[in-house]
């Protein structure tokens, strides 16, 4: 049974903290192309592998991973601001 | 990713090339010509061994790690395609007798297997992510593996069928194909079986 698309934030993470593929992968303990699979969203990874690249970026889960398609950073930004301003 | 490659190690990987291609030559032509002995087919062996290890020797150092998708896909085709043709080649040399011509398209296919071989399976490291310990593999690369593995083993059985069936058919209903030894079909078999889940992987994956 092939699963649904899980989407994430993991290119946009990866690419603001400075790493590598090889770095990120060293870190999460996979092949770095399991990396390009994952940020290319064609695999969708184990929650054990979830939490601990929720741990390498120290946020929740739920902050990079979604089951629908995530908003920019920037526009999530944007609206927290203008939630703030009302 | 290039693999750096001095200029020495190319002209020792190309001389030795060329230096056991032509004793493979010289000594297969003298136990055609001349009566087969001891030291002729030990010369043989060893010629032959040393022109298939620089024969991976050059290539490793040559050949690019990252090989395309068509490009692996290509290779996959041209590998089992030579070696259905090597396979057809035994029997047409045992049919009608070795000669000097017959020699160089068998050496030639020879070349092609490997070479073809060495690209889509020891380049991309494919050939290792099917025969490494599964704890080795990160979770990904053992969901392909076993899916891999899976397919080569429904796949490689139908072959198998199909072969023996056809052998059998040939066997029973040409005159000529009686006495016609299996051998070679079974270490093509044998070839196959350990190919197979890597040529999967080779025309299936994305990146490797």
């Amino acid at each position: 049974m092939k699963g649904r698309r899980i989407y994430n934030r993991i290119s946009v993470l990866r690419e603001e903290r400075d790493l590598s593929r090889k770095d990120l992968a060293e870190k999460i303990g996979v092949n770095f192309q399991t990396v390009g699979y994952l940020e290319r969203e064609e695999y969708n990874p184990s929650l054990d592998l979830a939490f601990r690249i929720s741990e390498v970026f120290g946020l929740p889960v739920e902050m990079i991973f979604s089951i629908e398609p995530l908003p920019l950073l920037s526009q999530e930004l944007l609206n927290q601001q203008k939630r703030r301003g009302e | 990713m290039t693999a750096e490659v001095s200029k020495p190690n190319r002209t020792l990987g190309l001389t030795f090339l060329f230096l056991s291609a032509l004793l493979v030559v010289l000594f297969f032509y003298m136990g055609h010509n001349y009566e087969w002995s001891v030291l002729n087919l030990s010369g043989e062996i060893g010629a032959l061994f040393m022109f298939v290890a620089s024969l991976l020797y050059t290539f490793v150092k040559f050949s690019k790690k990252e090989v395309s998708l068509p490009g692996r896909r290509f290779g996959v085709f041209i590998n089992y395609v030579s070696l259905a043709l090597l396979l057809g080649w035994f029997y047409v040399a045992e049919k009608l007798g070795m000669d000097i011509a017959l020699l160089a398209v068998g050496l030639a296919l020879f070349v092609v297997v490997v070479v073809s071989f060495i690209i889509v399976h020891m380049r991309t490291r494919l050939w290792y992510l099917t025969h490494s310990p599964v704890d080795n593999l990160d979770e990904r690369q053992r969901e392909v593996t076993l899916d891999a593995l899976r397919f080569s083993y429904s796949y490689f059985t139908v072959i198998l069928l199909l072969l023996f069936l056809a052998f059998e058919l040939l066997r029973r209903y040409s005159s000529g194909f009686s006495g016609v030894s299996i051998m070679p079909v079974i270490a093509v078999m044998i070839y196959t079986a350990h190919t197979l889940p890597a040529a999967i992987l080779a025309w299936t994956e994305k990146e490797v």
